[in-house]
């Protein structure tokens, strides 16, 4: 078994809150913009509720599987060989993930703050810090997440408050964008935007039980729903929608028409710690699951030696797409289907272990 | 070049994880309130050991060879063939402890041969041997080293006494069978501290810690006097710690006042001194002081057991103990607090810490430790909590500013214009239009400056140093602007900077930040706000990553536990009831809810 160390709820939550969070800070409340016109900030609401009952799928499971991880969960319910499949589908799946979040930060981060820069060269330093990050291990990544945290929540909130004298409530009428019912669909497709939370799954053997880990994952989606839904909503009243769906960040450009006064204005680079910051938790912590996902199907006990090599990969394939209109269509892609994966896996686990009635057992019974 | 090879070589080379680190906070203990466990045993309340150093030391010395012999038989997993145990058994048997050569011999030409051949007597001429009769009859000699004792003190309490016949009157009385190592010890000598030892090794010892040997014709024993009597400073304002409300009174050199120092504030049998010789061949002695009944005693086994296992020929003062013993020393942060200010080491120990006190620098560690205690002073405590929070709170700036501020004008200038008013961008380009270096060169170039104006302040004698050092960098940074080398708002920022680095209150966490902000400039050069994120996470991580005698860095806040009442921002005194829990204290409780008994009417105040 991994020696993944002990993570407390805290910690959990602020891991998993800051890794769905951070992606307002690119190009999907653009697109958001676009499918669902006005009603992108309750939208996102619907997306976190079903984010929630995947979740609760997901406890199921582990409930089910005392002291398991998600890998050994499929394993146990599935048997080795489908159990093998679903997981090296997972790690796939969270490499695609990542590599398209780190891309999307790359293109982002040269549109507004390194225009002279090379994505390659942003990226292989992003990668050469996770490397070293996740080398230290889970405990230091959840605990610098946990530091940061009030810290990127503060940023974040100072934005949207000094924004103030840009908002125009109009801009969010008509309240139900292009219908509620594309609303309510769109909502439902796109709650793999809340996928994340699937990997409390994965290191649940650092959480302290089940009550830790459902406490920690209906918090953070509680926070990131609540803050993607701000997020959303007070862009919408500063750009309407028409505008806001051209923008490439939206939250990054809130920070740059911040203006009060001669002096404070142009704070955006300022809030670019917030956004990098984040960005960096949410990367190295992908990264750390992918690996630790990989190590566990293939029963490698011991992931450091993993972690370049993975990293190399994730390079190669961030490096695949050729341009931020490439990448943001990857991103829809993953956003409008990826459940199927998140949750999906877990459901049909879960089902077939009740039918096949596979059951886990506890070793602090015994 | 072997050495680069063989870096280059581990870098790449897989090793696997080591066993579990020593760990406090994730103990399967966590929680839960304890009472004195059975391992204090051997330090019940009242036994206070501070008083005894002989005892301790020799149980210490004990213990050394033990804990070798142990890890001996660790390493040795095969069985012994007859040979291999024929041999270690000869060896055992001519080592000199096991032997008559290594004890105190009846004949006094004897001793006195192994005395001169110990010390390399007549080339040695820092050790005395003097020869007498006791009460002009029994041959004797006495033995020390010369500016260890007090002289006075041996000629009129050792000397006189022993040579006054009047003084054995009793004694050669017939019909008298007593010893007269006894009798010197029960009724002649009017010492404080006057031991009885056989064994050559520990005399030699005693010896050299300015103890004076009195060897006797007949005697199988040795008598160690105790004459200490070296010279020392008296105490001292503290230099690195300066307060303006609190204790005045700070470190020395040496051993004992420092921890009478702290005695004089706890006075409390529980608070307990323990003694633990390190360095093979200088023969230190530290002092581990903690509160019986309120420290972890894991915590104090930890720090027993890395004391025991330095293996270094010369330790000598706190800074060299602290390198020893700390968990991660490629960490740039220091895991141990360094204090010379005996009132702090005494709030710490109340708190459940423990204080390694050693010889020869006026400082104590403080073990364990987080982030938090780097940013605080004794003088939060003394001043209201209004005050207490606003000053850290200051010092939380200094530190921001003394870290990021170079690097913040790096990436603003070279990356992020935008964020600069245009009247400041135009003045700062102005500003910058006669100088011919890049930014990055002329703020390292400035910074070198500014650290070599501080390294060389420290090093001129006396009180020109400082005045010096400040003279120095207002002409240099005047010339420089003059000369074009450097624009002014670099002076500026360079001085901010400095300002800053001054307020931390720790001097090793200051020179550690000192040594990151290069760092951080470095990143910002290439990279702008985005490498100084990158620089910021990275050391985050790492400084998540390090733990200080099994209490991670940042606790409290990374990992959570029970809120502190005393981190960045000062509770009132009075509400601050709880030890820290990340400490994990026999005790949590550190005052009771009710500690301003005043305000409550019914019993008129008084303690319950």
């Amino acid at each position: 078994m991994i020696k993944e160390g002990k993570i407390g709820v805290q910690e959990a939550i602020a891991l998993i809150a800051i890794t769905i969070s951070v992606k307002v800070y690119f190009t999907s409340p653009s697109y958001v913009a676009k499918v669902v016109g006005t009603s992108s900030w309750y939208m996102t609401l619907i997306s976190a509720a079903t984010a929630i009952v995947g979740f609760a799928v997901l406890c199921k499971l582990l409930k089910r599987f005392p002291e398991k991880d998600l890998v050994e969960a499929f394993e146990q319910s599935l048997g080795r060989i489908f159990g093998f499949v679903f997981s090296l589908v997972l790690v796939l799946f969270l490499l695609i993930s990542t590599a398209v979040m780190i891309r999307e930060f790359a293109e982002v981060l040269k549109v507004y703050a390194l225009p002279l820069t090379p994505p390659s060269f942003v990226i292989g330093i992003l990668l050469t810090v996770t490397v070293l990050v996740c080398i230290l291990g889970l405990e230091s990544i959840a605990r610098a997440a946990r530091l940061f945290a009030y810290y990127i929540l503060a940023g974040f909130l100072i934005v949207i408050v000094l924004a103030y004298n840009n908002y125009d409530y109009h801009n969010l009428f008509p309240i139900f964008g292009y219908g509620l019912d594309k609303t309510v669909i769109y909502g439902i497709s796109r709650s793999s935007f809340y996928g994340e939370v699937i990997t409390l799954g994965i290191i649940a053997t650092s959480m302290q039980g089940l009550s830790h880990i459902k406490k920690a994952g209906y918090t953070a989606l509680i926070i990131s729903g609540l803050t993607t839904a701000i997020a959303l909503g007070m862009s919408m009243m500063a750009f309407n929608y028409a505008t806001g769906q051209e923008i490439t960040s939206r939250m990054y450009v809130l920070s740059r028409i911040i203006k009060i006064g001669g002096f404070l204005q142009r704070l955006d680079p300022f809030f670019l710690f917030t956004w990098c910051i984040g960005t960096m938790v949410g990367i190295s912590f992908l990264l750390y699951c992918t690996v630790s996902t990989y190590c566990k199907t293939f029963r490698i006990r011991d992931l450091r030696p993993t972690i370049l090599p993975w990293a190399i990969i994730l390079f190669t394939v961030s490096m695949i797409p050729d341009d931020l209109t490439t990448i943001a269509g990857y991103v829809q892609i993953l956003r409008q289907y990826g459940w199927t994966i998140f949750f999906g896996l877990p459901l049909i686990t879960l089902t077939l272990a009740v039918i096949r009635k596979k059951k886990g057992t506890s070793q602090r019974c015994q | 070049m072997a050495n680069i090879f063989q870096t280059m070589k581990n870098v790449f080379t897989y090793k696997p994880e080591k066993g579990q680190a020593f760990e406090l906070l994730e103990g399967s203990t966590e929680g839960v309130e304890r009472e004195n466990t059975p391992e204090a045993a051997n330090l019940k309340p009242g036994s206070d050991t501070s008083d005894k150093t002989e005892g301790t030391s020799a149980e210490q010395t004990k213990d050394i060879p033990a804990e070798k012999n142990g890890k001996k038989v660790r390493e040795k997993k095969t069985p012994l063939t007859v040979e291999e145990w024929n041999k270690q058994k000869n060896d055992e048997e001519a080592s000199p402890d096991q032997t008559e050569e290594g004890l105190v011999s009846s004949d006094l030409s004897a001793n006195l041969q192994k005395i001169k051949k110990e010390f390399g007597i007549p080339y040695n001429t820092d050790v005395m041997t003097r020869k007498f009769k006791i009460a002009r009859k029994v041959n004797a000699f006495i033995t020390y080293v010369d500016g260890m004792v007090d002289s006075t003190f041996v000629s009129d309490f050792v000397l006189r006494q022993l040579m006054e016949p009047r003084n054995f009157e009793e004694f050669f009385k017939e019909g008298n069978t007593e010893n007269i190592s006894d009798y010197i010890n029960e009724n002649v000598i009017s010492v404080h501290e006057v031991g009885k030892m056989k064994d050559l090794n520990t005399i030699y010892f005693q010896i050299l810690c300015g103890d004076t040997a009195l060897f006797i014709d007949g005697a199988e024993m040795c008598l160690i006097i105790s004459t200490r009597g070296y010279e020392k400073r008296s105490v001292e304002k503290p230099v690195t710690e300066n307060v303006v409300m609190g204790s005045q009174e700070g470190f020395t050199e040496n051993l004992r006042t420092n921890l009478t120092l702290v005695r004089k504030i706890i006075k409390n049998k529980n608070l307990i001194t323990e003694m633990i010789k390190v360095g093979k061949t200088n023969q230190a002695y530290i002092g581990i002081m903690y509160m019986n009944g309120i420290v972890n005693q894991e915590v104090i086994k930890e720090v027993k057991r890395r004391l025991n296992s330095i293996d270094a020929a010369f330790v000598a003062g706190d800074g060299m103990v602290g390198q020893f013993i700390e968990d991660s020393p490629f960490m740039i942060f220091p895991q141990t607090l360094t204090t010379e200010r005996p009132d702090r080491v005494a709030s710490f120990l109340m708190e459940g810490k423990v204080a390694i006190i050693s010889e020869g620098a006026p400082f104590a560690e403080v073990v364990p430790i987080t982030f938090y205690h780097l940013l605080q002073t004794s003088e939060d405590s003394m001043v209201r909590w209004q005050y207490g929070s606003f000053l850290r709170i200051i010092r939380v700036f200094g530190i921001m500013v003394s870290a990021f501020l170079p690097a913040m004008y790096v990436a603003l200038t070279l990356f992020h214009q935008e964020m600069i008013p245009t009247e400041l961008l135009a003045s700062i380009a102005r500003s910058k239009e006669e100088v011919p270096f890049p930014t990055i060169v002329e703020i390292i170039l400035l910074e070198i400056s500014f650290e070599l104006i501080r390294e060389g302040g420290i090093r001129i004698p006396g009180v020109i140093g400082q005045t010096l050092g400040i003279i120095g960098a207002l002409i240099l940074g005047q010339a420089a602007v003059a000369a074009g080398l450097v624009s002014p708002i670099l002076i500026i920022i360079v001085a901010v900077t400095g300002l800053g680095s001054f307020a931390i209150p720790n001097y090793p966490f200051g020179l550690s930040l000192r040594v990151v902000r290069f760092f951080f400039t470095f990143m910002a050069a290439i990279l702008g706000f985005y490498g100084i994120s990158l620089g910021l996470f990275l050391m985050a991580c790492v400084a998540c990553n390090i733990k200080s005698f099994g209490v991670p860095f940042f606790a409290p806040v990374a990992p959570k536990t029970k809120s502190a009442p005393d981190l960045v921002m000062r509770q009132p005194i009075w509400k601050q009831e709880e030890r820290p829990d990340f400490l994990n204290p026999a005790n949590r409780r550190k005052q009771s809810s009710n500690s301003r008994g005043w305000e409550h009417k019914k019993n008129g105040g008084k303690k319950q």
